[in-house]
């Protein structure tokens, strides 16, 4: 297994999807500390917006729905690419058995959205906190409370990154098209963005039924690829 | 010894019939050439052969034994070149065929000491040595063919499947790879390649096979059919296209 990821390391280009990553840290950077600055400014007149529990969740969503995109990307160049068009045959000549090779692919793909979507969360995070500390804190409520809720949302996050990836990536792949597979992706980030504003708990449990949603796109999408033949 | 055989095969595509029953044999050291009009199914029945497609009907042995009992690490004893050659554009010849190499050494263990000392001679040997580290993506068709026909080649199988491997060649270079054939018959491989050059076919291949209609029209000896004359074998290959 550790060959056949290696190979899918050397077949991929990454660079883009790194740098896709950077810029979604940028952008929430950029977002969290407009939150923080409205927080410590005009946010003092309500007391949700002048919370850090409230901003570091803004934040986290930022960076689910930037991620999935990414993760997105990275899934056209590992799954859609070299199973649609002339790639296919290049693919179906390798004689290794087709579920080790998925096998591979996906864990490649997971190894790489979740390690990156956690740096990202952790230089986020940490540098709302530090600039937080420097402009005077916000309200945090107890330290614990809010490391539980960075840690539930960043559970769950990660199970929402698979579901929503899962089920746009289904559906692009059944209609053989990317532009299909980002709209059907943003479409869904939308949504759900706007859902996970909610209360932690509720947030959470949208991301773990959004998993659970995904679990049959994901079937749909492994029988069709080992049933996969030339046209 | 028998390398591929092939029996019956029945394919359909919307409703339409494209090989009807086609049989097929191809010995140990046997070059076949593969011949028939546009649409007449001939890339159909290299992708049956492979195993990569699957047909409505008939069944292929390959080395005594069904196909589909040891697949896909059959394709690790096949050198495999359908439609137009397809690679990672960019990576370099070199990197595409240590990908290659690497798959086969994981599906064999007798090809594990394939390493960047094989690849070199490979290279050199399709005249690609001096554009190893260039990306494929400059290649040109030419150079495209012989890289895939060193990715064929880097794993010494005991069958070659080549889709029209003439195309975008020059005549130095069709030259070369008929020696190449030649070669690799020589050494005990079996070979089936399609190809629409004619001249090429008879020189180059032991027996011809021509399929029209989805069904073989014609299948004799090179040697036979060149008794008559080349311009008579070529006519009468012409007249089993046309069906």
């Amino acid at each position: 297994m550790k060959t056949l990821l290696k190979l899918e390391l050397k077949k991929t280009r990454l660079w883009p999807c790194i740098f896709g990553g950077l810029a979604v840290v940028a952008a929430a950077l950029a977002i969290g500390g407009m939150f923080l600055a409205i927080g410590h400014t005009s946010g003092r007149s309500d007391p949700r917006l002048s919370s850090l529990a409230f901003v570091l969740q803004m934040a986290m969503v930022i960076l689910l729905v930037g991620f999935s995109l990414v993760a997105a990307a990275l899934c056209n160049l590992v799954f859609i690419e070299p199973y649609t068009g002339r790639n296919l045959a290049l693919t179906l000549s390798f004689p290794i058995s087709r579920s080790r090779i998925l096998l591979a692919k996906l864990i490649f793909v997971g190894l790489f959205t979740a390690l990156s979507y956690l740096a990202g969360t952790a230089i986020t995070l940490t540098v709302m906190l530090l600039i937080d500390r420097l402009v005077g804190s916000l309200g945090t409520g107890s330290p614990s409370s809010l490391l539980e809720q960075v840690l539930l949302m960043l559970v769950t996050s990660l199970a929402g990154l698979v579901g929503l990836v899962g089920i746009a990536l289904s559906i692009g792949f059944w209609k053989r098209s990317l532009p299909i597979m980002f709209a059907v992706l943003l479409l869904l980030d939308a949504v759900v963005g706007n859902l996970l504003s909610q209360s932690p708990l509720l947030s959470a449990l949208l991301l773990l039924i959004i998993f659970l949603a995904s679990l049959p796109a994901w079937w749909l999408l492994h029988r069709t690829l080992m049933k996969i033949e030339l046209p | 010894m028998q390398v591929l055989k092939a029996d019956g095969i029945v394919q359909v595509f919307e409703g339409r019939e494209v090989l009807s029953g086609l049989d097929l044999t191809l010995g140990q050291g046997e070059i076949l050439g593969l011949l028939g009009a546009n649409g007449a199914g001939k890339s159909t029945l290299l992708k049956i052969l492979t195993g990569m497609q699957r047909p409505v009907g008939g069944r292929v042995c390959f080395l005594g034994r069904p196909l589909s009992e040891d697949y896909p690490g059959n394709l690790a004893r096949m050198g495999v070149f359908i439609n137009e050659p397809v690679f990672y554009e960019s990576l370099s010849a070199r990197e595409n065929l240590e990908i290659d190499l690497t798959y086969l050494a994981l599906a064999d263990r007798e090809h594990r000491d394939a390493g960047p000392t094989g690849i070199s001679q490979l290279l050199d040997k399709v005249g690609l040595a001096a554009d190893s580290t260039t990306p494929v993506g400059r290649y040109s068709m030419g150079m495209r063919q012989r890289l895939a026909l060193a990715r064929c080649m880097g794993h010494h199988p005991d069958l070659y499947l080549l889709d029209e491997p003439l195309n975008g060649l020059d005549p130095v270079a069709i030259g070369q790879l008929r020696d190449s054939l030649r070669s690799l018959a020589a050494q005990g491989s079996a070979i089936l390649f399609s190809s629409h050059i004619l001249s090429e076919v008879l020189r180059t291949a032991d027996h011809v096979m021509v399929v029209a209609d989805g069904r073989v029209s014609l299948r004799a000896s090179v040697p036979e059919l060149l008794n008559q004359g080349q311009e008579v074998a070529e006519r009468t290959l012409v007249k089993a296209m046309e069906g």
